[in-house]
């Protein structure tokens, strides 16, 4: 192989659209990617193999992060933060929620100057200068209901006029969720269009309706002849080189031992997680920034459920049983509150909840039933199963909020614990800023309002106040300059001349959404620059 | 892990439920067997066969986990690599129910009678039988978690056979119209 012009390092939603775009400008472009390759073919519902036995994962035994709740104690081996190691990163198993950040979620340094301990940053460029690439990532994965308006949103559940009448009485937004499912399909790009089975998040789409990497970037990429891929091929070290350039990158591939690949370029798009772990491998001296592995956010989470009992509900709703379509419900999109509850709550926005049907794997489903309300087994446990299937349907609020950063969540190696090749493993040191209860109340207390203004009984709270690690940035963040921030606004690490960094480390903060849309968006305007910058003729 | 819908007994979630298991206190039973007392493959295999009909009785309410195969499916987790991370606490828990069984004077867990098997899986979960070298409660949940997995799994993985519990709770893979009808 010839050294290839760019290598990008993960293959998920920080690394496909930049291996796309630059192999339509022209270059080779290396993708090195940790996992396997699957396709539409190999997605089944064996909720078995795929959801319970970490198939989308590594084994904590081989490669482990480490966890603890603060510095001083000692952390303990977990799966925890990963989030997908196949080529797709996040996006294959993910639920596609699709929404845009808010312009407010672009000046969280501004917002937060009173906020005690924050380490919040600016987006270092208008947050009106993402628009463009919002539009092209919306129309070429097919977000459905979305903003830039091609294809009509997922087909909703009757049950969602529900959603949408409590909202109201509540005085709370509520609109179909934007998704990266299509509605309509793409026969040119061998999509079909969602088939609503239900079972987005945690499984492979086999129709490739839902815009995951594989079907869309990666296969764009493909289509030029310029892409090469490599799987189950780790990067373990970055070559530093002269004058802050990146000479190449140490990858270890299966079976195949370690090879140096040199290239001119080199994308680090492996996950906030491990773009920082393979940043602090590397070596000191590789950046001039001060801030690799901190601020590390994971987006804050709270969980709601409530329950629509089938009697009560036979005549209001008659589809109430009815699997599908998809209930699909964003309620407060972008946290927005009214100026009375901001005042009470001392907030200016609160968190995204979004309403769905309890997932339907059923032996999670079963285990929900076994422990809610107590633990029980034997009879006691299949009267539940059988109320919990057939006598009405769950409810679950899942709230996306904004995470404060601080100095005390971060990312570094573990002194003690390594990985099969014998590499230092990442340490998470993570727990919630103050601030953060009180976001988590909101989204709570907005939940709890709503499900029980749509009449669900037995209306709990599963999670008060959480985090998503799979939502997670922060540890190689765009900002001013190297002091607070480790990439510059063209995305660029701060002190190298050729080393990028597009996955969500990069994002300061956890938005009010999820923010996988927000990514790709991100790593679009990166390549577009990178590839501005390296096509642009030589000076005379 | 929030968000994610994968596990909840097979999680770190599930040690909430494990009040009863604190570590300063003494163990109500010593269940370290001398080594040549341990039960052997078939007691174990025996008395979680038996125990995973005790989670999932055939009770006239939709089939148990007899009707389903869950038995052979747990029996099978034991040798499934992709489920190493269970075995340890399947065999320490079957051992420990065997020889709770061989206790009472009854020759396997099968022999005992119903309540009396639901008594040692109750103690286990309050905490009144505390082994030494597992969690009490944390077997019970992981057994309850594999049962559960062989009750509804898709049948091609040796559980739910001809799709019983599928049926009975009226749950379609394809999740496509009327399913919950
Ligand atoms: C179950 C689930 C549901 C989700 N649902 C949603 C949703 O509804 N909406 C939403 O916005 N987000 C969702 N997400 C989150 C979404 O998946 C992530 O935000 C997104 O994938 C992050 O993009 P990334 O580029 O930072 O990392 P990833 O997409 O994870 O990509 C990183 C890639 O790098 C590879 N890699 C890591 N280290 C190395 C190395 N050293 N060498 C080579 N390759 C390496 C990994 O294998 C991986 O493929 C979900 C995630 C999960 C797990």
């Amino acid at each position: 192989m010839n050294d290839p012009d760019v290598i990008v390092i993960g293959s998920g939603a920080g690394g496909a659209p930049v291996a796309a775009r630059l192999c339509e400008a022209g270059a080779t472009v290396l993708v090195v990617e940790k996992g396997p390759f699957y396709k539409k073919a190999d997605f089944d519902r064996d909720e078995v193999e795929w959801v319970r036995r970490d198939k989308f994962i590594p084994h904590v035994r081989k490669d482990p992060h480490t966890r603890r709740n603060d510095e001083g104690l000692r952390a303990v081996p977990t799966a925890d933060g990963w989030i997908s190691c196949v080529v797709g990163g996040g996006t294959v198993h993910m639920g596609g929620y699709f929404l845009r950040a808010a312009p407010e979620d672009a000046v969280q340094a501004t917002r937060f100057q009173t906020v005690q301990a924050a380490t919040a940053e600016d987006w270092p460029f208008a947050y009106d200068a993402l628009t463009r690439f919002y539009d092209q990532a919306e129309q070429e994965l097919g977000v459905s209901g979305a903003p830039s308006g091609k294809d009509p949103a997922i087909v909703s559940h009757e049950v969602a006029g529900l959603v949408d009448a409590a909202a109201k009485t509540v005085g709370v937004s509520s609109a179909p969720t934007p998704r990266a499912i299509l509605t309509v399909p793409r026969p040119d790009e061998d999509r079909a269009a969602c088939a609503y089975h239900a079972l987005c998040g945690s499984y492979g789409c086999p129709n490739d309706a839902k815009g995951a990497m594989g079907p869309t970037y990666i296969r764009r990429a493909e289509r030029t002849g310029k892409l090469i891929l490599w799987t189950e091929a780790m990067a373990t070290r970055l070559v530093k080189g002269d004058k802050g350039r990146i000479e190449g990158v140490v990858v270890k591939r299966k079976g195949q031992g370690e090879t140096t690949v040199k290239a001119k370029v080199v994308v680090l798009a492996a996950g906030a997680i491990e773009s920082a772990r393979l940043l602090l491998l590397s070596g000191p001296g590789l950046t001039t920034s001060t801030q690799v592995g901190k601020n590390l956010w994971f987006s804050l989470f709270t969980e709601v459920v409530g329950r629509l009992p089938r009697a009560a509900f036979a005549e209001k709703v008659p589809a109430l049983m009815a699997g599908s379509p998809f209930l699909n419900r964003t309620v407060m999109a972008h946290g927005a509150m009214s100026d009375k509850d901001q005042a009470a709550h001392r907030l200016d926005r609160a968190g995204s909840l979004h309403f769905g049907f309890v997932h339907d794997n059923p032996i999670h489903r079963a285990e929900r039933a076994a422990v809610d309300g107590g633990f029980v087994f034997g009879s006691k446990l299949k009267e539940r199963l059988h109320t919990h299937f057939r006598e009405g349907r769950h409810i679950v609020v899942e709230g996306f909020g904004e995470a404060v950063p601080h100095k005390g969540s971060y990312i570094d190696l573990d002194p003690r614990v390594k990985d099969r090749h014998g590499l230092k493993a990442a340490r998470i040191t993570h727990f919630h800023h103050p601030r953060d209860q009180r976001v988590a109340q909101v989204m709570r207390e907005t939940s709890q309002k709503v499900l029980t203004e749509m009449g669900c009984t037995e209306v709990k709270t599963t999670v008060g106040l959480g985090e998503t690690t799979s939502l997670q940035g922060g540890t190689c963040r765009m900002g001013k300059g190297p002091e607070t921030a480790v990439v510059d606004e063209t995305g660029q690490v701060f002190g190298t001349t050729n080393l990028y960094v597009t996955c969500g480390g990069a994002l300061p903060s956890s938005l009010n959404v999820p923010p996988t849309l927000t990514i790709i968006a991100n790593a679009l305007r990166v390549a577009e620059g990178i590839a501005k910058a390296r096509t642009r003729p030589a000076k005379p | 892990m929030p968000f994610d819908r994968r596990r909840v007994l097979l999680s770190g979630a599930a040690t909430l439920l494990a009040p009863a298991c604190k570590k300063e206190e003494k163990p109500a039973v010593d269940d370290a067997p001398p080594p040549d007392q341990a039960s052997g493959r078939k007691g174990v295999e025996v008395a979680l066969v038996s125990a995973a009909r005790r989670i999932l009785p055939s009770d006239g309410n939709g089939p148990g986990a007899q009707e389903a195969g869950v038995g052979a499916y747990v029996v099978g987790l034991l040798d499934d690599p992709a489920a190493a991370q269970l075995k340890s606490i399947l065999m320490k828990g079957g051992d420990f129910l065997h020889r709770a069984a061989k206790n009472r004077g009854a020759k396997t867990f099968a022999d005992l009678d119903a309540a009396a098997q639901d008594q040692v899986l109750q103690d286990l979960l309050d905490g009144k039988m505390r082994p030494n070298r597992f969690s009490g409660p944390r077997f019970v949940q992981v057994l309850t978690a594999v049962c559960l997995e062989g009750y509804l799994c898709d049948p091609r993985r040796g559980g739910n056979k001809d799709k019983v519990a599928w049926t009975w709770l009226g749950y379609d893979p394809k999740g496509r119209g009327a399913v919950y009808e």
